[in-house]
């Protein structure tokens, strides 16, 4: 008797310890999505700055009203993910210094990787763009180009960006530079500062900021426009070595 | 057996019948809604936790989380009221008016999504009706005043952090459909016209009597109606500048046409002039600084005060989940000696806000700091507006209920030949030649043939440690109870009453409506009577008259790229100086759209260092930035909070805030 006892508690233990284990058979985030912003007007990638802007992506494979997630996009222009659920995706530029674009809608993101490249238009080009040092005295100078100037949003300021790296940018740089001392407050619409040909502005832009001797910095410069994220076009990075003392 | 059978048939006969007795009784221990909504007592009752709930921002007001102070459910679901830390995120903090641990990013913070509380008084609104003949006519309606009443109190919470919101004027019934009960955002205008609705009622029916100020009487539906409307109407004008576009904007859930700001302010400026007309005035006397700081501490019914939060004594031996007590008097005084006990300063006036009245220059008009005989003279002077000193403590200053005579200082210097602006630089490290500077409050140390000299005053500055003494050289003075017997000086001891309402916020309100619509309308006589309101409120401050403009110029355009003349910003500094440190600034610069602008990059607000020049033994001060290099910011996409992510997953019917 105790012996059957015994077996039975036996299987019901071995049955029950089975029980408990699951198979999680769902596939892991290995999905993968990469590709560029693209400067309609010049066919080159957006110049950014890392981490600042975003596409939203809303996974519409099983809901019709998912909750968005955003992927960074590089300073370079370019962005990649390889942590996402295979499915279909929306996808969307969102938040960078472009013209509203459209979504681009179902586009199916697996684990051999998908390439999606988005083409916007920026809001304006920083051009002409120049950092000429002066002992410890660093002169930055630029130009604002519109590629479209009807119902551009009225521009902001206009400030310098200075880094201690090669990454640099509204988000990434020296605290001691983001003060109202080191940027034009401009506050005006395009039709006050642009040019007769109504494309390019007519003054440049002129900040100064001080500088270590011996130090090296990243500097580029950027205008902020009054749309709704407050974004950035920016200029190219320009590396400023200043000699020792 | 059969006897058996019979017995066990009776018994089960005389079980069943006996079940039949009608057992749906009405229990005894508990308030129905004829108990409730029929007598004097039992709407008292209901109305408790909805009046302990209004999201009114007194002194346990904290802007973020869920130490808001007016009984929030918080994320664990109890009521947390009377936080004492409340004074730490205070929200005179993150308007330049003060500086303290809550001068951090303000993005996301400020939620509040109250249906509950709504739920509650509608019960009440489409309840009484059931009892009217319980009531005569006139206190019938007294009541549905107060009712609706409370329930714009906590719709215009919502819609200035949200826009439009689902308006919800019905009991829901749990059992309909869920279609039915998702209820989708009524856009920005029809929220704010639904308070107005609910406010007009209260206005025209709720109690006349204006000397009752502790519930919802007539006019504060008024002081409501002028605070809610001169929001809209802002909104109104405003939001357009914000740049911000999107789906929501674009259904009108977020912003109105600035053609609609007219009517709102005209709204606003009814209200006022009903408040006025019924013989509201200015609290006065021979001593206005007395007289000022008597506003916020003696009872002014019927003559400034329109609606007040009572406070008392700590009852409980529990200090929480009340909100009838604060710790603000241990909170704003520095500690010592019959002074604060347990915390202490835990918020600091700016020089950003005590510029903005009327004081000694401390740099002469070549450039360098004043030199003053002693730091009395800053204060104890003519120089200075009634109202400063009544606001504020100086270093020389004497708290009135220890007699301690305030004592601030940073530092000394030797010799002093530097320009203000060389000595303030935009960092908080600032180390200048000849100058010695200490930690840590009451510090002496010997200088050459000084011989021993104080270095920092015993009530401040502090540089390691932001709370106890000061660390801008300025302590808050108003609402500071000068009655208090000191041992409430602790955390829970203060019982100062909160004045929710007063006359001298309605005439600021009134000013502004008045003023804005002079800019709509052309009517000069409404500029007029902006320009005598605040004449009013200069002169009971003690300030000097001001003489406004008669063309004034636009100074916005340069600052805020958008047109804004001297007068109107004069108009509003002059609010700015009335109503500091009363949780008005934060939600002033959110109403004007311009918080973006003036906390644009990164802001440092501004000290009143005093510092003492050995070598000419006198005094002078420094605008240093603040001691703990807190910084602030505001993002524009924070005029509208993000509608919180639970509803939309509860209800796929409310559209997101544009820039979320």
């Amino acid at each position: 008797m105790k012996k059957i006892i015994y077996t039975i508690l036996g299987a019901a233990l071995l049955i029950g310890a089975a029980s408990c284990m699951k198979i999680d058979n769902f596939a892991g985030p290995e999905a993968q999505v990469s590709g560029k912003i693209i400067d309609k007007t010049t066919g080159e990638p957006m110049l950014l700055d890392h981490g600042v802007n975003h596409i939203r992506i809303w996974e519409v494979s099983y809901s019709l009203d998912p909750t968005p997630q955003d992927l960074a996009i590089k300073e370079d222009g370019t962005y990649q993910n390889t942590k996402l659920f295979s499915g279909t995706y929306n996808m969307l530029p969102r938040d960078g210094a472009w013209w509203p674009c459209d979504t681009t809608y179902n586009v199916a993101i697996g684990k051999k990787g998908t390439v999606q490249d988005f083409e916007v238009t920026p809001y304006l080009h920083v051009i002409d763009f120049s950092a000429d040092l002066s002992g410890t005295d660093l002169t930055m100078t630029c130009k604002l180009q519109a590629p479209v100037t009807d119902n551009l949003p009225q521009i902001t300021q206009v400030r310098a960006f200075v880094n201690n790296n090669m990454h640099c940018g509204p988000g990434n740089q020296m605290n001691y530079y983001n003060t109202d001392a080191y940027r034009v407050n401009v506050r005006k619409m395009w039709n006050a500062i642009g040019d007769a040909d109504g494309n390019q502005t007519v003054d440049p832009y002129v900040v100064t900021v001080p500088v270590k001797p011996g130090y090296t910095y990243w500097v580029r410069m950027g205008v902020q426009l009054n749309d709704t994220f407050n974004s950035w076009n920016l200029s190219k990075v320009i590396k400023v070595e200043v000699p020792s003392e | 057996m059969k006897a058996y059978k019979y017995i066990l048939v009776a018994a089960a006969l005389v079980v069943g019948a006996s079940a039949c007795n009608n057992l749906d009784l009405e229990p005894k221990g508990m308030l129905d809604d004829g108990t409730l909504f029929s007598s004097e007592f039992g709407v008292r009752k209901y109305l408790a936790g909805l009046y302990n709930d209004l999201p009114i921002e007194d002194f346990c007001y904290k802007y973020a989380s869920d130490e808001k102070g007016y009984g929030t459910m918080n994320a664990a679901g109890y009521h947390v009221g009377n936080v004492w830390q409340a004074l730490k995120g205070y929200g005179p903090t993150i308007a330049c008016e003060t500086t303290g641990r809550g001068n951090e990013d303000t993005a996301g913070q400020w939620g509040y999504w109250n249906y509950d509380r709504i739920r509650e008084i509608n019960v009440m609104i489409e309840k009484l009706p059931l009892y009217k003949d319980a009531w005569d006519e006139g206190r019938y309606n007294e009541i549905m005043a107060e009712a609706r009443f409370i329930r714009a109190y906590y719709y215009f919470a919502m819609a200035k952090r949200y826009g439009g919101v689902p308006i919800i004027d019905k009991v829901q019934d749990p059992t309909l459909p869920l279609e039915e009960l998702q209820v989708e955002r009524a856009t920005e205008y029809d929220t704010w016209k639904f308070i107005y609705a609910d406010l007009k009622f209260a206005m025209e029916n709720g109690v006349s009597d204006k000397t009752a100020v502790t519930r919802a009487n007539r006019y504060s539906a008024a002081a409501l109606m002028a605070k809610a409307m001169l929001w809209a109407g802002s909104v109104a004008k405003y939001n357009q500048y914000t740049g911000i576009t999107g789906p929501a904007t674009d259904a009108g859930l977020m912003g109105m046409d600035p053609s609609d700001a007219k009517e709102f302010f005209q709204y606003a400026y009814d209200a006022c002039k009903m408040i006025g007309d019924a013989g509201f005035s200015l609290h006065k006397g021979a001593d206005k600084e007395k007289a000022y700081t008597e506003i916020f501490i003696e009872n002014l019914a019927g003559e400034e005060d329109i609606f007040v939060k009572t406070f008392g004594t700590h009852t409980t031996t529990v200090p929480w989940n009340s909100t009838l007590y604060s710790s603000y008097d241990d909170m704003v005084l520095p500690k010592g000696t019959n002074m604060a006990q347990n915390v202490g300063a835990a918020i600091h006036a700016t020089w950003d806000l005590v510029s903005l009245y009327e004081t000694p220059a401390i740099v002469d008009a070549a450039g360098y700091p004043v030199r003053f005989n002693s730091y009395d003279d800053f204060w104890n002077t003519d120089e200075m507006e009634p109202r400063c000193r009544a606001n504020f403590f100086f270093s020389g200053m004497t708290e009135p209920v220890s007699g301690t005579k305030l004592d601030i200082q940073q530092g000394v210097f030797t010799t002093l030949s530097a320009k203000a602006e060389d000595l303030t630089p935009e960092d908080n490290n600032f180390i200048a030649e000849n100058c010695i500077k200490e930690q840590d409050p009451g510090k002496t140390q010997t200088v050459g043939a000084y011989g021993e000299v104080k270095i920092t005053g015993a009530n401040g500055i502090k540089r390691n440690g932001d709370e106890g003494y000061s660390t801008t050289g300025i302590f808050v003075r108003k609402y500071m109870n000068y009655n208090a017997d000191p041992a409430t000086r602790v955390l829970h001891g203060s019982t100062q009453n909160w004045k929710v309402f007063r006359y001298g916020e309605i005439l600021m309100d009134r000013a502004e409506a008045a003023y804005e619509l002079y800019l709509e309308t052309g009517n000069t006589a409404l500029r007029d009577d902006a320009f005598d309101c605040v004449a009013q409120i200069r002169d009971r401050a003690g300030a000097h008259a001001h003489t406004f403009a008669a063309s004034p110029a636009d100074i916005g355009t340069a600052k805020y790229g958008f047109p804004l003349d001297e007068n109107l910003q004069y108009i509003r500094d002059e609010r700015k100086r009335e109503l500091c440190i009363e949780n008005q600034g934060e939600w002033d610069q959110r109403r004007w759209r311009i918080a973006h602008i003036l906390l644009e990059a990164n802001y440092w607000p501004r000290t009143l260092m005093p510092y003492k020049v050995l070598s000419e033994d006198k005094y002078i001060f420094l605008n240093e930035v603040e001691v703990y290099g807190r910084r602030l910011t505001f993002d524009k996409r924070n005029y509208y909070e993000a509608i919180p992510g639970d509803q939309i997953n509860k209800n796929p019917k409310l559209v997101r805030n544009d820039g979320y």
